[in-house]
């Protein structure tokens, strides 16, 4: 399957552009007949589409969500946008992190 | 050849060209709501086993990891090692291109042993490049990609593409009767002909 990565605000531009933006991929990615989800977190999620976005939901869900010290657990995650704490499916629970000499990001199912 | 056949044989034809469109493209006929709905429930019947073996092995072992460059055969290998059971490499990113490494990325992943594997998008919002451009690039550059599955569905199994291919035609035909629950039939057969999903 395809995780569509929505992160990085600077990335993005205007809430209304976004969501639009957003919606036409899923649209493609609906025309090639891929199976998607969406990898999303929370502080990015309000700053790309707005708080009171709740479009796209629906879709298996990986959440990005790093703490100190590293949990894996997703009973914790607050609710944002169009999913409740139920919804979450994947957190990645750390980024950017040294491992057998290469740069990953960890991740644990829900 | 009398006109009966002829017309049959036109029908069947233009029936399987249809049936083979939608085999390729599965998803094309569902309204956004359902596709979600379907991308969910692929994920759930697929991924259950590795999320309950995740879920049964404590530390690292069961989890999984993302990439976004180039990791070599031996650099993976420590990885499995680990116990880190699926990887996913970037396969697009944010500059608006395909990631020149998902291809070597994902032949080392398979090669090494991880049990599952998928892609992330990193889109462009930015970029002169429309959504459906950009999704159509990475279609293309990701075609033939081995080792990750990117949609099911398909006529050319058997036995399941004979069901697929009726099913399919029941579908998209909406004056037959069995057409006015399309959802459930295309998840069962969807959930049937998950074959080789990463």
């Amino acid at each position: 399957m395809v995780w569509l990565d929505i992160e990085g605000s600077s990335y993005w531009t205007t809430p209304a552009a976004n969501r639009s933006f957003v919606e036409e991929i899923l649209k493609a990615f609906k025309a090639h007949g891929y199976v998607v989800g969406l990898y999303v977190n929370h502080t990015q999620w309000v700053e790309i589409f707005g708080a009171d976005y709740k479009g796209c939901g629906g879709f298996p869900t990986w959440v990005a969500k790093y703490s100190t010290p590293v949990s894996k657990d997703c009973s914790t995650l607050s609710p944002f946008g169009p999913y409740a704490t139920k919804d979450f499916n994947l957190r990645q629970y750390t980024g950017t992190t040294a491992l057998c000499g290469g740069s990953v990001d960890q991740s644990a199912y829900c | 050849m009398q006109p009966r056949v002829i017309f049959i044989t036109i029908v069947a034809a233009l029936l399987f060209a249809v049936a083979v469109t939608a085999a390729i493209h599965p998803t094309a006929h569902l309204s956004d709501a359902d596709y979600a709905e379907y991308s969910m429930h692929i994920f759930k019947e697929n991924h259950q086993a590795r999320i309950e073996e995740s879920k049964m092995k404590s530390g690292s072992g069961g989890d999984g990891l993302d990439i976004s460059s180039l990791h070599s055969e031996m650099t993976q290998s420590c990885m499995v090692g680990k116990g880190y059971q699926f990887m996913i490499p970037r396969a697009y990113q944010s500059s608006g291109h395909v990631d020149p490494n998902v291809l070597a990325n994902l032949r080392n992943a398979h090669t090494v042993g991880f049990k599952y594997v998928d892609v992330y998008f990193f889109p462009c919002p930015k970029c002169s490049k429309s959504p459906a451009a950009q999704v159509a690039e990475f279609a293309q550059g990701l075609a033939g990609a081995k080792y990750v599955c990117l949609f099911v569905g398909s006529v050319f199994l058997f036995p399941r593409k004979i069901i697929l291919f009726f099913s399919i035609i029941i579908i998209l035909i909406p004056p037959l009767p069995l057409s006015v629950h399309p959802k459930p039939l295309t998840f069962h057969l969807f959930a049937q002909v998950r074959y080789g999903l990463a």
